[in-house]
């Protein structure tokens, strides 16, 4: 057996092993299986947050976006590398508490809580299970494209060994098992790209390639694409940027890790981790998909360029090491995505709508069996139909973002925005990416589908909102009490204290004196 | 700079200083926002 396949197969026994060790600790509470106990420290939070965001997507789709654009690509990696510290600063503190105040388990169930209608429950659940599980589905297909590429293996056996592994920690473990190996998988994911990039740029420098890329064909170094095919449009400039900047923020797996944090202070942490983490992991993939422009003029599949990159110039260790972030991004993400489809429909369809009584040793069976089911879907589709993968996520990332990202911020930033506005924003949003790509408008709007859709969201929020029963006062006071305790600056607090001394002694004297006692 | 053209440079190479250093701010107003809160706590339990 090959190196390369030695050290993928003990990878995948450490990921078995942290599922089957967190089985017992993840059966206590559905607390504990759906969102770990509420007690991630700020380094897991950034990863698990950081390796669930960036898919097959960074190993595939992106470098193929270089290669065919040049460094036009990288407008999608400066969204991406900021995406966490816009995430974490805006969303984590406010709806960690907002949350918790609710008693919300999952992502959708903390929409219905806050927003105070089943409907949005019933209308955020159908949109997330099916993006959700398209979205997994992408990402078995990666597996499986990327373990026959770099293993020999046939593509069915290649999706049956990678999916069945993600299933069967995620069903054990449950959150805990997915937090703690998107951890050690992030720690991969950085390790690999990184050490490729290294022997990369000592095989042909970052000025050396772009003086290739130029002779080749000058448009390559151009921020407006190959062939200046995206020339004059911002639109769908700043929707690529805002794509990735902004677009977690409507994630459900993603903004589930908010919901799981030990507990506020977790945030300026995890910042700082997750802000390190993309620097050194995002911008790399699309680096390489240029040099393989210079490299590997004759690749036929694009999405195939940082493995044959690797297996053609850097044999050995290194493309054993590669194998395993390949694999690390895509398991982080499918097992994260996995466990927020079984999560939506055991908690938020199950739960809520079907056995409401259901006992809490039920809720996590059921929760369970709707992940197994998930990865059996998931294999006999990813088999069934290969479409292209960069499609695929950026389509469904699209359609999700522009779904929730407007609900979410709105949920602990406004005391005006209703279910009314939450429907409208989720139904608009969606409806609009969708009507986007399928006609292909972008070409002709020269505006990018994310954007569309974000502004369709932000404006059914706003006009929604006016129509219908706003928020009730309960509700209104939660979002007052997750904005935190506002301390009033030291300086300003001293004042006050010296300036009420003299009044405070005045009511001390009074109350000491007996005749006024009598 | 790395024979790109000076608007590509401008365009792309900034941005992974500028996120480093607003992470690093953003960690000081939080730690501030924290450290404040946890006053704040401790006075109304006293009182």
């Amino acid at each position: 057996m090959k190196t390369d396949v030695i050290v993928f197969v003990v990878y995948l026994v450490v990921l078995m092993i942290i599922g089957i060790w967190f089985t017992r600790k993840a059966s206590k509470s559905s607390e504990h299986y759906l969102l770990g106990n509420r007690s991630i420290g700020p380094a897991v939070t950034a990863m698990t947050m950081q390796s669930s965001s960036m898919s097959g997507y960074m190993f595939m789709g992106g470098p193929a976006l270089a290669f065919q654009h040049g460094w036009y690509a990288l407008w999608y990696a400066i969204g991406d590398a900021g995406g966490a510290i816009v995430n974490l600063s805006v969303l984590g503190k406010r709806m960690r508490r907002l949350s918790e105040k609710l008693g919300a388990l999952s992502p959708i169930e903390y929409l219905e809580k806050r927003y105070e209608s089943p409907m949005v429950r019933v209308v955020g659940s159908i949109i997330s299970i099916i993006f959700i599980l398209a979205y997994v589905f992408a990402q078995f297909i990666a597996a499986g494209k990327a373990l026959t590429q770099l293993t020999g293996f046939p593509y069915e056996l290649a999706v049956v060994i990678g999916v069945s592994v993600i299933t069967i920690y995620t069903v054990a473990g449950g959150y805990l098992a997915v937090v703690y190996t998107d951890f050690i998988q992030g720690i991969i994911m950085v390790l690999g790209v990184t050490g490729i990039a290294v022997l990369a740029l000592n095989h042909i420098g970052l000025s050396e390639l772009n003086a290739s890329l130029a002779a080749l064909d000058p448009t390559y170094l151009s921020i407006w694409g190959k062939d200046l095919a995206y020339y004059g449009q911002w639109g769908v400039i700043i929707g690529a940027i805002l794509i990735y900047l902004i677009g977690y923020m409507g994630l459900p797996h993603v903004v589930v890790r908010h919901m799981s944090m030990k507990s506020t202070k977790t945030v300026k942490g995890a910042i700082l981790w997750a802000a390190t983490w993309n620097q050194l992991f995002i911008f790399i993939p699309y680096i390489l998909g240029l040099i393989g422009i210079v490299l590997l003029p004759n690749l036929a599949d694009p999405e195939m360029v940082i493995p044959q990159l690797t297996y053609q110039f850097f044999p050995g260790f290194l493309s054993a090491l590669l194998l395993s972030a390949i694999m690390a991004a895509i398991m982080s993400t499918s097992d994260s995505l996995l466990m927020q489809a079984g999560t939506i429909l055991s908690r938020d369809v199950y739960q809520r709508f079907i056995n409401p009584n259901a006992s809490e040793k039920k809720a996590i069976l059921i929760s369970r069996l709707c992940i197994l089911a998930g990865g059996l879907i998931g294999i006999v589709i990813a088999i069934y139909e290969p479409p292209t993968v960069a499609a695929l996520v950026i389509f469904s990332f699209g359609v999700l973002g522009n779904s929730f990202l407007v609900p979410y911020v709105a949920s602990v930033y406004s005391k005006k925005a209703n279910h009314i506005g939450t429907l409208c924003a989720m139904i608009g949003g969606a409806a609009t990416n969708i009507l986007w790509t399928l006609l292909n408008l972008e070409s002709l709007t020269a505006v990018h589908p994310f954007l569309a859709g974000l502004i369709v969201s932000f404006i059914g929020m706003v006009i929604g909102s006016r129509f219908g029963k706003g928020p009730s006062d309960k509700i209104k006071q939660l979002i007052e009490e997750a904005k935190g305790k506002k301390a009033l600056p030291a300086k300003i607090e001293k004042n006050i204290a010296h300036e009420l001394s003299p009044e405070a002694n005045n009511i001390s004297e009074i109350l000491a004196d007996p005749s006024w006692s009598r | 700079m790395f024979n790109l053209p000076l608007g590509t440079f401008i365009a792309f190479f900034p941005w992974p200083i500028l996120f480093i250093g607003s992470a690093i701010v953003l960690y000081f107003i939080f730690k501030r926002q924290d450290e404040r809160e946890e006053e704040n706590n401790s006075k109304e339990e006293t009182s």
